[in-house]
């Protein structure tokens, strides 16, 4: 028997609002409400039309009409806060599908940051509160665990271990698979229980990235296809892992391209033609056993043709940013002051660092598109300036206490 | 002065639509020579609407001076790449108006400025910086009245040496030209002397001025009330010596962490500052506010414990009067015009990126001696007015019409 695991990644950041030298001292409101590109309810009003609410309905019909079919989601705390503020009838939503029953909710960080790199201690509590929030919300106890952005080498695979997840998810990067298959169960080198599930990035990015593109000599994609590759793939394999962000479906990938109707279709012939099973992410880290131990030592991700972590920390700007941020962790939290410690926290959200992005290529181009900044400079600027204020603001709490 | 002469003027740019001090000079100047009496026609290079003729008289707040625009594509500050971009951007709405490279432009924009002359009554053609030298020359052919070249920064100051010949071919004609030479101090008097071949009893130095405001500086300082603030202000380009400024900033940071650097100004260079802030690893220390102007500058000015003029190679250097008149403590390149008009300043090499530091930390760390130096220095500010720059200009207007 094989299986497919489905797993979609939604989030929205708090961008920040264009932020002037003389704002600090006196405006610590860093998140853009009106100015248009930058106005983040706009953003999530537009997104939640064109995606979340009708991808929910159309995986909540799926999860009816086939008792076979499974989906895991992650939603970071982030995007969790947008949506209860501005459009409750989402959470609504995805609580329906929730109660199907047949939905997975993996835990992650709850401000989508980069703390697993710079900060085991926020790295953990961020996990916690993410975790709070899921129970709270959707009334749900998570199991498995997802970092931002896929970001994972052995450390990580440890550290989340010892927090008691069962299963990780990661990206399938070729150079420390050497040769073997994506699509079996790894054990992360130097851990015990928890199991590796790979992402198989040929087949998710063929959905997430190429359905629409009209140069890639596969267009259009077809349900059909689509299929006949699982099929192909599958000889030799435990689990297809397709890992995309939920966005995919009609925001990055627009309903016209037919990405719906793809949606749709292709579980559905699953189901009717072939031996697959859909199984959630922590099901499928039960059902097999690992068929090798993995040693990633190196930060990997899902970003750009490197996979690595050069997206968001590779030129000296984003290093100095997340250098200044992380050298006010200590202080922020010293200060008890709630306010204070979210503004922080929103600030280690992983955009910001990818708006600072100056590669050149067609990553460039995605960085382009996803960034309400004029440019690299300026995503920084703005940043480092609003990083003063807070500075101003911690030094300010920490006289008076 | 017998009879008040009429003054054609051209220049680049003014208040509040500039981009540099050269604005703010012509500014001065025109205000000052106006209050005493000179009938002045001032004309600047400015896009103009293509059903517009070719001219459009501005409102500047100028009190007797009229203020015309002629369209041309001519923007202070700009190179041969800048010019370009910008005609590119244009030439689909405007095609074969405008010059299809800086130097056609500036020629085209002197025939221009020539057959505004024609239009005015005037003694005498005073004009300013290469980019207008041409409508000087040419209004000179066409009236035969004398012609004062005004030099504020010649191509040396502005490329360390590596010239645009072009401009250079420019600045030479219209200084050669020119009946009197005015230069901005004796540092660019000597310059213009050296690398421009004119004679030095032709050049007359007039010193700049600065409108002295009522600067209140605040008793809590409601940004930073934690930190020493240094301050640069001026446009990025190699001129200003703003990558000595962050070299200077390096340094003093290991011994007064608690300080922050504002740099104010736009230029080529932001994008590269901004990196090489962050390469020397001090970017958390440095903020980079863009082109300020008006009340937010003034605020600048006030809040600055120490104001810092690294320019290579400055002709007068306004910022650093500017810094003055907010009596805050100053440094100022050895290589500037404003180091002859102010002696109550901390004057330093460009290229001594310690001794900068050092005297920065001076500053930060006695305030009593530096302010006490700043107060003096208020006092000399005090005597650099624009009217008694006018007063200068005018004598060396009677000198060249009688």
């Amino acid at each position: 028997m094989s299986s497919i695991a489905l797993y979609f990644h939604v989030h929205q950041p708090f961008r920040i609002k264009n932020y002037s030298f003389f704002s600090v001292g006196s405006d610590s409101n860093y998140y853009s409400t009106k100015s248009s590109k930058l106005d983040n309810k706009k953003i999530l009003e537009k997104v939640v039309s064109k995606c979340y609410l009708p991808t929910n309905k159309l995986l909540l019909d799926l999860l009816k009409q086939h008792p076979d079919f499974k989906v895991s989601f992650s939603l970071s705390g982030l995007v969790i806060e947008q949506l209860t503020q501005y459009a409750p009838e989402v959470i609504d939503s995805f609580k329906e599908l929730v109660n199907t029953g047949k939905v997975e909710i993996l835990s992650e960080t709850y401000y989508h940051s980069l703390s697993s790199i710079y900060s085991k201690e926020e790295f953990i509590s961020q996990i916690q509160l993410h975790r709070k929030l899921i129970k709270e919300t959707f009334a749900y106890e998570t199991t498995s665990f997802r970092n931002t952005e896929l970001i994972y080498n052995n450390e990580i695979a440890k550290t989340v271990e010892d927090l008691g997840f069962k299963a990780v998810v990661a990206e399938g990067v070729d150079k420390y698979l050497s040769g073997r298959s994506p699509n079996f169960l790894y054990q992360p080198k130097d851990t015990k229980k928890i199991k590796l599930l790979l992402k198989n990035y040929q087949l998710s990015d063929d959905i997430a990235f190429r359905f629409s593109d009209r140069s890639w000599s596969q267009w259009p994609l077809t349900a059909d296809k689509f299929v006949d590759w699982i099929k192909t793939v599958g000889k030799d394999a435990d689990t297809i892992n397709l890992f995309m962000d939920y966005e995919t479906f009609g925001e990055h990938q627009w309903k016209e391209t037919g990405i719906f109707d793809f949606l749709f279709e292709f579980p559905q012939q699953i189901m009717q033609n072939t031996d697959f099973k859909f199984l959630t992410v922590a099901e499928t880290a039960t059902v097999y056993k690992p068929v090798d131990t993995i040693d990633i030592r190196e930060f990997t991700s899902w970003s750009d043709t490197e996979r690595d972590v050069s997206a968001w920390l590779s030129n000296p700007m984003q290093l100095s940013a997340i250098k200044t941020l992380y050298e006010l962790e200590g202080d922020v939290l010293e200060t008890n002051d709630d306010a204070l410690i979210q503004d922080w926290r929103r600030l280690t959200t992983s955009d910001h660092f990818y708006y600072m992005s100056i590669k050149e290529s067609a990553d460039g181009q995605v960085h382009k598109y996803f960034s309400p900044n004029e440019n690299a400079y300026e995503a920084f600027t703005n940043f480092m300036t609003i990083l003063h204020d807070l500075r101003q603001r911690v030094y300010t709490k920490i006289e008076r206490n | 002065m017998h009879k008040k002469p009429k003054v054609l003027m051209f220049g680049w740019e003014l208040p509040p639509y500039n981009t540099g001090g050269l604005g703010v000079a012509c500014y001065g100047m025109a205000k000052g020579l106006s209050l005493q009496g000179i009938p002045l026609a001032f004309a600047l290079p400015k896009r103009l609407s293509i059903h517009v003729p070719f001219m459009e008289i501005l409102s500047h707040g100028l009190q007797g001076v009229e203020v015309t625009a002629i369209n041309s594509l001519l923007k202070a500050y700009t190179h041969e790449e800048s010019y370009t971009q910008y005609y590119e951007e244009v030439k689909e709405i405007s095609p074969n108006y405008y010059g299809d490279s800086l130097y056609d432009e500036t020629l085209r924009f002197g025939e221009m400025g020539a057959l505004w002359s024609k239009q005015q009554d005037h003694d005498l053609i005073h004009t300013h910086d290469w980019l207008t030298y041409q409508a000087g020359i040419k209004a000179k052919a066409v009236s035969g009245k004398p012609l004062i070249a005004h030099i504020h920064a010649t191509e040396y100051d502005r490329t360390g040496g590596a010239v645009n010949t072009q401009i250079a071919e420019i600045e030479y004609q219209g200084l050669n030209q020119a009946d009197k030479v005015i230069a901005v101090s004796h540092y660019t008097k000597k310059i213009v002397n050296k690398y421009y071949s004119v004679p030095l009893e032709k050049i007359h130095v007039v010193h700049n001025g600065v409108d002295l405001v009522d600067f209140k500086p605040q008793k809590i300082r409601k940004i930073f009330p934690h930190d020493n603030i240094v301050l640069f202000v001026g446009r990025l380009t190699f001129q200003k010596g703003v990558e000595y400024f962050l070299e200077s900033a390096k340094k003093v940071l290991k011994t007064n962490p608690n300080t922050v650097f504002v740099i104010v100004g736009n230029g080529d260079l932001y994008q590269k500052l901004i990196m090489k802030a962050a390469l020397l690893d001090i970017a958390d220390r440095v903020i980079f506010t863009g082109f300020l102007q008006g009340d937010q500058l003034k605020a600048c000015y006030e809040m600055a414990d120490a104001f810092v003029m690294p320019s290579v190679s400055e002709p007068y250097g306004i910022v650093a009067l500017e810094a003055l008149a907010a009596k805050t403590p100053t440094i100022i390149s050895k290589q500037s015009g404003v180091s002859e008009s102010i002696s109550h300043a901390l004057k330093v090499d460009f290229w001594d990126t310690a001794k900068m530091a050092e005297m920065i930390t001076t500053i930060l760390d006695y305030p009593k001696i530096a302010n006490k130096m700043a107060s003096q220095a208020l006092r000399e500010t005090q005597n650099l007015t624009w009217e008694k720059t006018a007063d200068k200009i005018m004598s060396v207007y009677d000198m060249t019409l009688n």
